[in-house]
């Protein structure tokens, strides 16, 4: 370990009790971006992050231990149904680690929205202008080069193109790819320019220290200046509790996820009942395609290209409609989202390199809810509406006519009873689908609301300085507190948040 | 795998109907077909079995391996008559009018497994028979599920999680055994379909209208798949290079 990062599972020296100005729980864009800010400004910060730290070699790109080593609940979290598999950082860095590295900042009427709906008048363009500017030179934000475009990308590009749409080349967070293709089992070249090689050395460097396979398991004495956070050392591998200590400080940063940090103020009992309400998963459908021709779209940048076409942004309703944005994936998570099982889907696998995939982006609001059992479980509920289901029909209809318009020979809806498209006759198919739960493979990588930001108790459980309702500085800082969804990827968004909160916090 | 394991015990049988009948309490009343299964008894005696003699697990290789190869159910230690099929199923009916118990007696034997950490032997060759099923011997390529003991791999990975994960999950295995009883009026369990049924077997979970069931399935399976095609003697054979 490094100075300013401490490993739980080995170190045998920590006190049993740390002391500190601040303790911020999760070392994400969030959680690192607060620590760097406050630690600069000379505050004693503690950061606590439940994952360990993988970099280079140790990150394999294989499916079967990263998921279990990088991904919360070793990447087998969901929704109590099973509808939705919620994928959630556990690693040092946070779902910077884990994600497709799209950088794409919240738009300008999304926050006007947020203004004129929710009533964050705090959280206009012209005040987070320089905050969203500067989350862009963070992640060294850059537009992949023509040749970095994948042919799974570019399949996509071309049906849009033949079809007239509007699409679009994302930027994003790497420098110096080679093109491995793993990003979503984290990157053993180092490329991503996430919070392990930018926030995490800085905020190290100006005195914070991270203590890893750290759990938070409960806030006490919220309501009193030293707060105490009580948290339980974990094994090497992050499965079992083994031992604990205590953290007290003056304020507390959650920045743990939608799903963690609210999580940990109802284990607590602290905040009023908009916890754990108001949960956006933004739901993601795969949809996959056979072409003749290899695509591999398991090399290169997995996720580059981004039908914009149907997605619609304004002030009255934020970000609505839907996205198509072409995404590569390894042969263990493709195996397990492909329909057909038993001889005819190992048939389906040998043509790996020729299906090309893309996902499905629609982004709801309100519709989940994150609760805690009496034995401290989570629970994660979600109830898709109706119009929600409509427009992934939407979506899949139009996912399909990019893909037959780019030539594929058949396209896969991959739901239990699958819809297989050979050419636009074939679309109505789709009409059918009703997506009941655990019938579609969706999955959430960009979970928000929960302790949703508001300028009165009454409308959410956070004042729109991140302080929670009830408590007294005990902070959310993360994609916790976004009143509706925020963009098509929170990492800029939260860097963005973040480093705004942090500058309010200090100020005040 | 020398011989295979021996019969239950009777603590082993009480834990097992206790699970069984904590797994049934999630259920529609309706989708529980105990008594249309107890109704069925009587029609089905005298009727071969659709499997015959059944070899004890010795000579060379694993007995999944040689099960998987032959296609055949893999479970009983002996060959059975039909007079023996007719007394166990009478003796099963008279116990299924008494508790769920009774039900415990359908699964049969199953080998001894060394080492498993959480699985009982029941419990690893109900995965251990999903997986062949789910991803068999030959066809588009050579290698299938029992090369790579998925069911052990399951075993590790559920050791390792939380009791109450663990509980769930068990009782899932329970209630997917036990499925072609409660939900087909049969009076097999799963791991004594024969491969195509039991892959049309979890394909109907899949499938199907009751949530419970097809969050059985969706779970295996995701499991299951995610392990199977993370191996690297399987990239060749799907056109994928690892992760250079």
């Amino acid at each position: 370990m490094s100075d300013g990062i401490v490993d739980l599972s080995v170190a045998s020296n920590v006190p049993a009790t740390l002391t500190a100005d601040v303790c911020v729980i999760g070392s994400g864009c969030g959680g690192a971006t607060a620590a760097w800010e406050l630690a600069k400004a000379g505050r004693q910060v503690i950061v606590l992050e439940e994952g360990g730290d993988f970099t280079g070699p140790q990150l394999t790109g294989r499916d079967g231990a990263m998921y279990d080593q990088l991904y919360m609940d070793r990447g087998g979290r969901a929704t109590e149904d099973l509808a939705i598999s919620v994928l959630q950082g556990r690693v040092l860095g946070g779902g910077g680690v884990i994600n497709a590295c799209d950088v794409v900042p919240i738009a300008d009427p999304v926050l006007r929205h947020w203004q004129k709906r929710y009533g964050l008048s705090d959280f206009g363009p012209e005040a987070l202008a320089s905050y969203k500017a500067r989350a862009l030179e963070d992640l060294s934000a850059n537009t992949p080069r023509e040749d970095q475009v994948n042919a799974n990308n570019a399949m996509l590009r071309e049906g849009t193109r033949k079809l007239g749409w509007r699409g679009e080349v994302m930027m994003h967070n790497r420098v110096g790819c080679v093109g491995r293709g793993t990003c979503l089992l984290g990157c053993s070249y180092n490329a991503k320019k996430n919070p392990r090689f930018v926030a995490i050395p800085a905020a190290i460097a100006s005195g914070a220290r991270f203590y890893l396979r750290a759990r938070a398991v409960r806030i006490d004495d919220a309501s009193a200046e030293i707060k105490t956070v009580r948290v339980r050392r974990l094994d090497g591998k992050g499965y079992h509790e083994q031992g604990e200590l205590t953290v007290r400080a003056k304020v507390v940063v959650l920045a743990a996820n939608a799903v963690a940090s609210a999580q940990l103020l109802l284990r607590s009992g602290i905040g009023n009942g908009h916890v754990g309400r108001h949960l956006s998963l933004q739901p993601q459908l795969p949809i996959t395609a056979l072409f003749e021709r290899a695509i591999d779209s398991f090399r290169g940048i997995p996720q580059s290209w981004a039908v914009t076409e149907f997605e619609k942004i304004d002030e009255d309703d934020g970000f609505w409609g839907f996205r198509i944005e072409a995404i590569g994936g390894t042969p263990g998570i493709t195996g397990s989202v492909l329909p057909e099982l038993g001889p005819a889907g190992k048939e389906m696998m040998t043509r790996y390199p020729h299906i090309a995939s893309s996902l499905l982006l629609v982004p709801d609001r309100d519709a989940g809810t994150v609760s805690v059992e009496k034995s401290g479980r989570l629970r994660i509920g979600y109830a898709m509406p109706d119009e929600q289901k409509a427009r992934y029909r939407d979506a899949a209809r139009a996912a399909a006519r990019l893909y037959l318009a780019a030539g594929a020979t058949q396209v896969i809806v991959p739901t239990a009873k699958p819809v297989f498209i050979r050419s636009e006759a074939d679309l109505a198919a789709i009409d059918g689908l009703a997506f009941e739960p655990a019938t579609t493979p969706f999955i959430s990588a960009h979970q928000q609301g929960t302790v949703r930001f508001a300028p009165s108790p009454k409308d959410g459980a956070a004042d729109p300085s991140g302080k929670v309702y009830g408590a007294r500085d005990v902070y959310v800082f993360d994609s916790s507190g976004f009143p509706s969804t925020s963009s098509s990827h929170t990492m800029t968004p939260i860097l963005t948040v973040s480093r705004y909160l942090s500058a309010r916090l200090l100020a005040s | 795998m020398g011989r295979p394991g021996l019969k239950p015990g009777a603590g082993e049988d009480r834990k097992e109907a206790a699970r069984f009948e904590s797994a049934c309490g999630g259920l529609p009343i309706g989708e529980c077909a105990l008594s249309s299964a107890l109704d069925d008894v009587s029609s089905r005696i005298g009727r071969e079995p659709a499997e015959g003699g059944l070899e004890s697990g010795s000579g060379r290789g694993s007995w999944l391996a040689r099960a998987s190869a032959r296609g055949g159910p893999i479970l009983m230690a002996r060959p059975i008559s039909r007079r023996r099929v007719l007394q166990g199923t009478l003796g099963i009916a008279g116990v299924l009018a008494g508790s769920a118990s009774g039900l415990v007696g359908l699964r049969g034997w199953a080998p001894a497994v060394a080492g498993l950490r959480c699985l009982s032997r029941f419990e690893y060759r109900t995965v251990a028979l999903l997986a062949t099923a789910l991803f068999p011997e030959g066809g588009a390529f050579p290698l299938g599920a029992s090369r790579f003991d998925l069911a052990r791999r399951f075993d590790g990975w559920l050791a390792d999680e939380p009791d109450e994960v663990k509980a769930e999950l068990k009782s899932a295995l329970l209630l997917f055994e036990y499925g072609p009883v409660i939900f087909q009026r049969r009076l097999e369990t799963f791991s004594h379909l024969d491969a195509d049924a039991r892959l049309a077997h979890f394909e109907s979970w899949a499938r199907s209208d009751t949530l419970v069931r097809r969050k059985v399935a969706l779970g295996l399976r995701k499991f299951l798949s995610l392990v199977f095609y993370d191996q690297p003697e399987v990239w060749p054979s799907i056109g994928y290079g690892g992760p250079t």
